[in-house]
């Protein structure tokens, strides 16, 4: 399929916006999507076109081409909040640097770890710490660190259970968030 | 106390030992490998004062040597990776090593349980106690999607890594081995060489363990590990009993002159120790010789390591470590009963 706004590249992106609660999905490619801008925080995600061979390649073991690491500088905005590690470092080792890692890279990240996997839910045993914390409320999360890891990962969630308008507002959320995070700074 | 790897009743023919390995974090800290010298030495001693009531003896492996350290990695119980790290690092140790923690490797700790011959209902309950009593003293870095979260995303979900060593000195011979190795990957398990490069394993040794940690249960990972391990020891067995029945004295042969070489030899290097202590092995299970006392030939394996070898007959020049091998392996070898 061609992208619909420049109708010359293959369109490897889909965006789906919500407005009002009006659902509209776009294909677009990789340079369209990132001329327009759909808040800073996807615009991240669609720099440096990316591919999953690449990331894949990097976690087993190969060494991606000198080149290929200046092009992944973009995607460097992406940080970890907690560790600062960012995609790209985490492309050239292979490693999170911190636990929060896992929600700060999920989007990115989660379709990659499944390949590599197999699965992406874990099913064996849990902490002792963490049977009594069940039904705890996650509101409990103070820092705008963990306000953010926890909207990421909302976000995440909607997205794989296809409720765009739960993910629009998480979305919005997290940009409204990362707004204050960076005017305290 | 003698270790568990000189332990020789636990040991079987084709089955050397088993191991599992648990990678936890925890939570609000980042991973070692971004700490600096001050937090990694927090970390360390933290964890240090809380697992001190386990009753292991501990270590500083900072202020430890490299051969020390480059010893424990022959012995697996420290990555290899990690011998040259200067950060601080600790190790919990048991007296027999068949149980280890280790504080600020590539993860905050690092349970390690590991014993001669099949068995991973102990290991895996051992290691499983021990995880446990950690975690109600530390809180772990745990996702209800990922489970437990690591530095290295091809350990998380369960963090664990289940393996079994195997002597596969006939099978892994046959023009098949290799093809069978390709398989098991497809199904989510590795089966690795010990020694030397991936092209040219000496000692016949091969790693069979879990690629995969994320979406499995530990008992699940288990028994696919243990289910390749059988059919690979099954093939094996069957291999050598036919090969005994048509070719006994060519195999006779084989065995008594790899005997020879290493009791008389006054220079091994390390490829021919291994071969030699590899046909040694097989010709004792398969009954071509008989050793007038018991002896862990895994464990004269491991002595012969470059680390290891320094530790028992150091200090000595690298020069001279072609003779000194055979001096380790003449004076560890028992008579044969003739």
């Amino acid at each position: 399929m061609l992208c619909e706004k420049c109708r010359q590249r293959e369109a490897n992106i889909k965006y789906t916006e919500v407005i009002n609660g009006v659902k509209t999905e776009h294909n677009l490619c990789a340079q369209c999507a990132r001329e327009m801008d759909f808040g800073g925080y996807y615009a991240a995600l669609f720099d440096g076109d990316y591919s999953v061979g690449k990331l894949l390649s990097s976690l087993l073991g190969f060494q991606p081409d000198t080149e290929e690491v200046e092009d992944d500088r973009k995607i460097s905005r992406i940080a970890c909040p907690t560790c600062h590690t960012t995609y790209s470092d985490f492309i050239r080792e292979s490693r999170f640097g911190c636990p929060d890692c896992y929600s700060t890279f999920d989007l990115l990240m989660g379709e990659k770890i499944k390949a590599l996997q197999g699965n992406d839910h874990h099913t064996g045993k849990t902490p002792a710490f963490c049977a009594g914390e069940e039904d705890q409320p996650d509101e409990t999360v103070k820092t705008p660190e963990e306000q953010l890891a926890l909207l990421n990962s909302r976000l995440k969630e909607a997205i794989q259970e296809e409720e765009y308008e739960e993910a629009a507002k998480y979305r919005d959320a997290i940009k409204e968030l990362k707004g204050r995070m960076k005017a305290d700074v | 106390m003698s270790k568990w790897y000189e332990d020789v009743q636990r040991q079987q023919d084709v089955y050397v030992f088993t191991r599992v390995r648990l990678a936890r974090n925890i939570r609000g800290h980042v991973f070692p490998g971004k700490m600096d010298d001050v937090q990694a030495g927090q970390m360390v001693e933290e964890l240090r004062a809380g697992l001190s009531g386990l009753g292991l003896s501990y270590r500083d492996l900072s202020h430890s040597s490299e051969a020390y350290r480059k010893g424990l990695a022959e012995r697996r119980i420290l990555n290899s990776g990690l011998v040259k790290r200067t950060s601080p690092m600790g190790l919990f140790l048991s007296e027999n090593e068949s149980e280890s923690i280790l504080l600020c490797g590539d993860d905050h700790i690092r349970i390690q349980c590991i014993q001669g011959g099949l068995g991973f209902r102990g290991v895996w309950d051992q290691a499983s106690v021990t995880d446990d009593w950690i975690s109600r003293r530390f809180p772990y870095a745990f996702d209800r999607k990922y489970g437990y979260l690591t530095a290295f995303p091809t350990n998380v979900g369960t963090g664990l890594r289940a393996g079994v060593l195997l002597h596969l000195p006939v099978i892994s011979n046959s023009k098949q081995f290799r093809s069978l190795m390709d398989e098991a990957k497809r199904i989510g398990i590795s089966i690795k060489g010990l020694f030397g490069d991936p092209a040219e394993n000496y000692g016949a040794l091969y790693y069979v363990s879990n690629q995969k940690t994320l979406g499995q249960t530990e008992d699940e990972l288990i028994m696919s590990v243990q289910r390749v391990a059988a059919q690979l020891a099954g093939q094996e067995r069957k291999t050598r009993i036919e090969l005994m029945k048509g070719h006994r004295s060519e195999r006779e042969d084989e065995v008594y002159k790899s005997y020879g070489v290493l009791r008389y030899a006054r220079k091994l290097t390390l490829k021919e120790g291994l071969v030699y202590l590899s046909q040694i092995r097989s010709g004792i299970y398969d009954g071509v010789i008989r050793m007038e006392k018991p002896v862990s030939i895994y464990s004269l394996m491991l002595g012969i390591q470059p680390g290891n070898l320094q530790l028992d007959m150091g200090p000595f020049e690298e020069d001279q470590t072609d003779s000194m091998r055979a001096a380790y392996i003449r004076e560890r070898l028992p008579e044969l009963v003739r």
